[in-house]
């Protein structure tokens, strides 16, 4: 029996009308038409790197150069500047990387380079992804506010997923396969797997029809509808590559786009370690900040696969960015507590909009709340001005949003 | 299977906005256990039929008087409920927001008026007056207002005296102090400095911050709350009355109001009757059942003991109604402006009429027309075995102990069960039963003031050796389970569970004895299993746990456990809040959210807000008395006295205990945590929040409070629970609060394993019964003990992935699977088949669990071999699944078509390898499978691990 044929046979039955809430649950969850990913860079990335390059002018305080690379080798797409291959590891071709994600990414993209981050620490405690002080990851917002009757709403990579407990949020970490849950079967024949399913299939026909008790039956029917569903997690095989997932953030990146594909998800977390680079900072953002563009490339490209490219919104980000010098040990950045934020999206009215709020030397900026450009009359942008923007393009349950208020006095607009 | 005797549970529904009564029968070994009740089906059925007895249906079909509804005064009134109304009561008050469900409108619409006028909306009361409510309520009730206008009569006046001209006077009421409750706006944000509380969790330091977060709960409650705010309320100024000359006269006020009620007959009033003391009994449902239950039996918080408040001298007998009255007016939270007073007239004075009345007649006013009963039939007794011997000791039953409780019954059981909670793996369910509350989870407490470098004896010349390293982690955790300590040596010990509160003395094992540096005072049992025997430090059982006294310190059992108090934290503007929000939420069974009524400002000027301000010292009259008495402990947990105590600056609560009224003599030389602890154990709602937290422990199901149960569904589980609950509770305090009594007593439930519901609607049988997807932990448990030997891994570390929780970010466990959920039941199920087929043909033929007098050579296709293969069923059906069947059952005769046809599959498509590679955590061996048996084997094992049976109890 196949799987189809199996809720088919549910739907027809009076099994179905025995376990209401269960065997409803995620059909009548009606499908997200917009997804929302997090693409989280881990431990604080270095924007002069990417998408706020300074080049090689020394610093005022004797500091040193911001970055070792010529101020006349950045680059330019659109508003946008992006950093160059920093210098000494060319061959890992982060300047092309840089250059070809602008490129694809220039007209829906919005780049804030300059607010207060707002993070006390790394992992639970940074807020670059939304759950600061403790408030649900924007990730989790979006899952309860659009498909918040699914159990597969949100699934995270890493980074913050703090939910708040408003959604379920499947976590899956650097040691889970995925791939052994997409597939279980490793050692059985085709046949003989199949036969297997087909009397499971039978034998959870049988059990619905015999329990003598609603309770156990309702819990029965509601095991089935998600085994059996179409948004089941055997389901994404065939939206997977037929070579497999890959390692590493690729494969983050094509799970989320066959989930999103399948209907089963609505927002997830991709995650990139590595930035906090204390020490050999050009080397490592180098080799993660490669693995990042890469990684969007991925989501793209299996979005595209899946023709849901246009109905993505990408939203980068990391609990700070690195110190505008280097430190006196093994060439290393420290933490500094402004933010850089990306966001790509086809509902984004702000395409090609770039805010610069840092100066030469990465110094804050204020910003004029309504031109956003940099003014001495203006205000300090902070992660909440920011995530408030987001919650308003993202269309967070406005209940949500005053249960997890930002406490910030402006409302400024940057996306829409 | 017994049929045991009925019992009628008396705390059942008696009115008639429950829609039902329940009449339960549970059919099995535990105590006698009966409900209530009737389907009544829906409410306007019920109500037509009280109608129909009680009094002459004067009422008007609603299509013959819409026509002479004020269309523009309808109108009217649907805009201004849209814009006042809709967010939370929902479109056409079909309830809505997730947070409040539809306005309840039996009551008259007088007092709809007057409730609506005086408290809504919520944040800004005074953005309807009385114009706009009877606007709003003639849009609600068009066929109301359409027979009050076919025949003008009807608006007649509902309650007692003083209210007759109902709209006008509630506007009185209300006019005064409505004010208060604006700034209320702010509820969301602000929630009190309690509120803090939670969010304490992440960031515990930032008490006012507010934020939060609390909020989940907290924020919603908040909202909820509204509604009902029309309370009554701390502020006592009125209070003089005259407690003796009211009580005669409000006696007869009632018994005239009853009257005048009910002759009345007013078309308008359909539900009155004798039980229906309108005005008090909405005004109990609005403000006070959220904690005492609808019928006083009982909800977030106890019910209304009149005894006790007789013997308080509260009240000068169980009649005293004025003094009741009083008592409410003067203690009970909620917002101020409706209930200001105590004399006949005044809310706190009708609900103490109402609750009276309803303690008196309660079993007259039960409706037992047409009741059907609710049965419950428990499975074989050798099921239930087999779900409580996996649930308390992580096993499967001997056949030895399915025998003699298949012989002996009952009495094998509860022996049986006896046994079960002297294992070493009960204490890890019971720890993990009371953590999912607490949320202590691996968490590090603050050594602070204690021994935590002990480990470094063990060390050679100043560096770590594998053995100090082991004794550094054993005293950590030993230590930062010092309230599971507890809580283990009390139920190991069968002392009574009070003494969670008020053990004057902890809980230590030899390592964190060793940390306490109270290892010398004690002697402990021998460790045989220690990976270090040269060691002398390590040769004690880590599982052996002692009570012990340290020195100058004030123990109140598991609060002033260190990694309690360390996780609650405080701070100079949290006052201990959040610790006491804790105490009510765990060991009342009472969340302080609950409580109708808004919180100001946070930054208020005056420092003594929360005891002057009405609208604050509602919730704060209650919690603050419990926050004080943890003054003597800092925000890390250590002892540590303050100096001087904000109450003796008048800018908060003294020690005290709302519940009984009384405060904390500080010259009686008492510890005032161990006081207020004493008092708290005494409590009943003590034993409930025990009950509450076994059963759902046990049967993985919430247990509701009043507050929760919105759905009629629910309302209908939350009685039957409560009766259930009810019931055990009596026998836990009975046992002297022996919670392995309690243990046993739920298990010999029929609730626990049921077979069979029946006489209720699907809807409420759809609820009745303890059935769950096993916790991570839990299957990870029986995965193991289907291998009979070897370690599974994954699913625990995969432990959010697979609905678990973390204790921290993660606090709630999934209850229903979700697509990650069922592909891993289907992964591991194959990989354990792996194990669990391998291990078994490995081992003596005596020895096997499933697979006794068959080798890998019996092909299962060989008809010869059938019988054979059908014991083997039977066993693995047994083990995995806990049913006994026989071997033409037509369970083993699927499976063992199965094994059939997978091989019969497997041999004519073997295209994917001869080898069998099952890789699992315990080590494989390649093994030419070239007749595809092992293989078969497997998914046969596999198609019964996978199976609800398996991953269900």
């Amino acid at each position: 029996m196949k799987r189809r044929d199996f809720i088919q046979l549910l739907s027809a039955s009076s099994m179905m009308c025995a376990a209401p809430i269960g065997l409803s649950r995620a059909q009548a969850a009606e499908r997200p038409d917009h997804f929302f990913v997090t693409v989280y860079a881990n431990g604080g990335w270095d924007t002069t790197s990417f998408c706020d390059p300074k080049g090689n002018a020394n610093r005022s305080d004797g500091n040193g150069p911001v970055n070792t690379y010529k101020t006349s080798d950045i680059g330019s797409v659109g508003n946008f500047k992006y950093a160059p291959s920093l210098v000494g590891f060319e061959e890992d071709g982060l300047g092309p990387k840089n250059k070809a994600f602008f490129e694809k990414h220039y007209r829906n993209m919005t780049v804030i380079n300059g607010f207060e981050s707002l993070s006390s620490g790394h992992s639970i405690k940074a807020a670059g992804s939304g759950n600061m002080n403790g408030l649900p990851s924007l990730s989790a917002l979006y899952a309860a506010s659009h498909f918040a009757e699914s159990g597969t709403s949100y699934v995270s990579f890493g980074g913050n997923s703090d939910t708040r407990n408003l959604v379920p949020v499947s976590k899956i970490g650097r040691s889970t396969k995925v791939s052994d849950f997409i597939n279980p079967n490793t050692v059985q024949s085709e046949s003989a797997y199949n036969v297997f399913s087909q009397y499971r299939q039978e034998r959870q026909a049988q059990l619905l029809k015999e329990e003598a008790t609603a309770v156990r039956k309702g819990a029965m029917g509601r095991l089935f509808n998600v085994a059996n569903s179409e948004t089941s997690l055997g389901a994404l095989e065939s939206l997977l590559p037929s070579a497999g997932i890959q390692n590493g953030i690729n494969g983050q990146a094509e799970f989320a786009a066959a989930a999103f594909a399948a209907g089963m998800t609505a927002s997830v977390d991709l995650q990139v370690e590595g930035f906090d680079t204390h020490s050999n900072n050009d080397k490592y953002q180098t080799s993660n900040l490669g693995k990042m563009l890469d990684g969007v490339a991925t989501l793209y490209a299996e979005a595209e696969r899946h023709g849901i490219a246009d109905r993505m919104t990408v939203y980068m980000c990391s609990e700070w960015i690195r110190t505008p010098f280097y430190n006196d040990e093994k060439d290393g950045k420290d933490d500094y507590g402004l933010g850089s934020a990306i966001l790509i999206s086809p509902k984004n009215r702000n395409g090609n909009g770039l805010i610069q709020l840092t100066d030469p030397e990465v110094n804050l900026l204020k910003a004029n709340k309504n031109t956003l450009e940099a003014s001495d009359d203006g205000i300090e942008l902070s992660q909440h001005h920011v995530h408030r923007s987001l919650r308003r393009l993202l269309n967070i349950n406005e209940q949500l949003t005053t249960q997890f208020a930002l406490d910030v006095e402006d409302d400024v607009e940057f996306f829409l | 299977m017994m049929l045991l005797s009925r019992l009628q549970l008396a705390s059942f529904v008696k009115g008639k906005a429950l829609p039902l009564v329940v009449a339960l029968t549970l059919t099995g070994c535990g105590p006698d256990y009966k409900g209530a009740i009737e389907d009544t089906q829906d409410k306007s059925e019920v109500v037509s039929d009280t109608n129909g007895n009680d009094q002459p249906n004067t009422d008007q079909s609603p299509q013959e008087c819409v026509s002479v509804v004020n269309q523009a005064q309808h109108k009217k009134g649907e805009s201004l409920y849209v814009a006042q109304c809709l967010d939370c009561h929902g479109v056409e008050n079909k309830g809505g927001a997730g947070t409040f469900g539809a306005f309840d409108l039996e009551s008259s619409n007088a007092f709809l008026i007057k409730v609506t006028a005086e408290t809504m909306p919520l944040a800004a009361s005074e953005k309807c007056d009385t114009d706009c409510a009877e606007d709003i309520i003639y849009y609600l009730k068009p066929e109301v207002v359409s027979s009050t206008q076919c025949s003008d009569d009807n608006e007649t006046p509902v309650n007692d005296g003083n209210d007759t001209s109902n709209d006008d006077s509630s506007n009185d009421d209300s006019s005064n102090d409505d004010s208060s409750n604006d700034d209320s706006s702010n509820d969301d944000s602000s929630n009190d400095d309690s509120s803090n509380d939670d969010s304490s969790n992440d960031d515990s330091s930032n008490d006012d911050s507010s934020n939060d977060d609390s909020s989940n709960d907290d924020s919603s409650n908040d909202d909820s709350s509204n509604d009902d705010s029309s309370n009554d309320d701390s502020s006592n100024d009125d209070s003089s009355n005259d407690d003796s000359s009211n009580d005669d006269s409000s006696n007869d006020d009632s018994s005239n109001d009853d009257s005048s009620n009910d002759d009345t007959s007013n078309t308008d009033m359909p539900d009155v009757d004798q039980c229906d003391m309108v005005t008090g009994k909405a005004y109990w449902e609005q403000t006070c059942a959220f904690c005492h239950g609808k019928t006083n039996q009982g909800g977030a918080s106890r019910s209304v003991d009149m005894q006790r408040l007789v013997s308080q001298k509260t009240m000068k007998s169980a009649d005293d109604v004025a003094g009741l009255a009083k008592y409410i007016n003067d203690y009970m939270p909620g917002t101020p402006s409706l209930c200001m007073g105590d004399e006949p007239g005044t809310c706190a004075y009708d609900s103490a009429l109402y609750i009276m009345k309803l303690e008196s007649d309660g079993d007259s006013c039960e409706q037992d027309n047409g009741s059907q009963s609710l049965q419950i039939e428990q499975k074989p007794m050798s099921s239930v075995l087999y779900k409580a011997t996996f649930s308390l000791a992580g096993r499967f039953p001997t056949d030895a102990e399915v025998q003699a409780v298949e012989k002996n019954g009952i009495s094998a059981l509860d022996n049986k069960l006896d046994q079960l909670m002297q294992e070493e793996p009960f204490f890890v369910r019971l720890k993990e039963i009371y953590n999912d509350m607490l949320l202590l989870g691996p968490r590090s407490a603050d050594m602070g003031g204690f021994d935590e470098n002990w480990y470094k004896t063990l060390q050679d010349n100043g560096s770590d050796t594998d053995a100090s390293r082991f004794a550094r982690n054993l005293a950590r955790d030993a230590f930062d389970d010092e309230a599971f300590h507890l809580i283990r040596y009390i139920v190991e010990n069968n002392r009574p569970f009070t003494e969670l509160l008020t053990a004057d003395y902890t809980a230590v094992n030899p390592y964190s004895a060793h940390i306490m540096r109270v290892h010398d005072q004690l002697s402990f049992r021998n460790w045989s299993e220690t990976p270090f025997p040269e060691e002398s430090a390590l040769r004690e059982d880590p599982n052996h746990i002692q009570k012990v006294k340290l020195p100058d310190y004030a123990h109140a059992g598991i609060l002033t456990t260190r990694l309690f108090l360390d996780e609650s934290g405080t701070s100079g503007v949290n006052r201990n809040r959040h610790r006491s929000y804790l105490v009510f939420e765990h060991f009342l069974n009472f969340n302080l959210f609950s409580i109708p009524g808004t919180r100001p400002m946070a930054d208020s000027p005056s420092k003594s807000e929360t005891m002057d301000n009405p609208t604050c010292s509602g919730c704060h009259n209650i919690m603050d008395p419990v926050a004080s008495a943890f003054q003597n402990y800092n925000d890390k947990g250590h002892f540590a006295k303050p100096s001087r105590w904000y109450s003796e600056k008048g800018e908060m609560q003294p020690t005290g205990f709302a519940a009984t009224g009384e405060v904390f003599d500080p010259e009686s030389g008492e510890d005032p945590l161990q006081w207020v602890a004493q008092r708290i154990a005494k409590d009943p709602a003590f034993a409930e929040a025990t009950v509450k937290r076994i059963a759902e422990g046990l049967t993985g199901q919430k247990m509701l409070r009043d507050v929760e149960a919105i759905l009629d569904e629910d309302k209908a589980l939350y009685e039957l629970q409560q009766s259930l609950l009810g019931v055990w509770k009596t026998a836990f305090i009975n046992s002297n609060y022996n919670l392995k009594s309690l243990i046993k007593t739920i298990i010999k439930s029929p609730y626990y394993s049921p077979e069979s519901v029946s006489g209720v609607s699907n809807k409420v049988a759809d609820k009745i019964g303890a059935v769950r997807m096993l916790t991570p932990e839990m299957v990870t448990r029986k995965y193991e003990a289907a291998m009979g030997e070897g370690v599974i891994e994954g699913v625990l570390e995969n432990n959010i992935l697979y609905g678990g929780i973390d204790y921290e970010s993660v606090t709630t466990r999934l209850l229903e699977p979700n697509g990650f959920i069922t592909a891993m039941q289907e992964t591991y199920a194959n990989k354990v088949a792996c194990d669990l087929v391998k291990n078994d043909f490995d081992r003596d033929n005596n020895d096997r669990l499933y697979f006794a007098n068959l080798s890998l050579d019996d092909s299962p296709s060989d008809s010869g071999n059938e019988a054979k293969v059908r014991q083997a069923i039977q066993k693995l059906i047994w083990l995995l699944w806990g049913e006994k069947v026989g071997e033409n059952d037509a369970q083993v005769t699927q499976a063992y078509n199965l094994i059939k046809d997978v091989h019969a599959a497997g041999m004519a498509d073997n295209a994917k390898s001869n080898n069998i590679d099952c890789t699992t955590d315990n080590g494989r061996i390649r093994r030419d499978d070239s007749d595809y048996v092992e293989r078969s084997w497997n998914l046969l094992a596999s198609f019964l691990l996978s199976d609800f049976k398996f991953l269900y109890e």
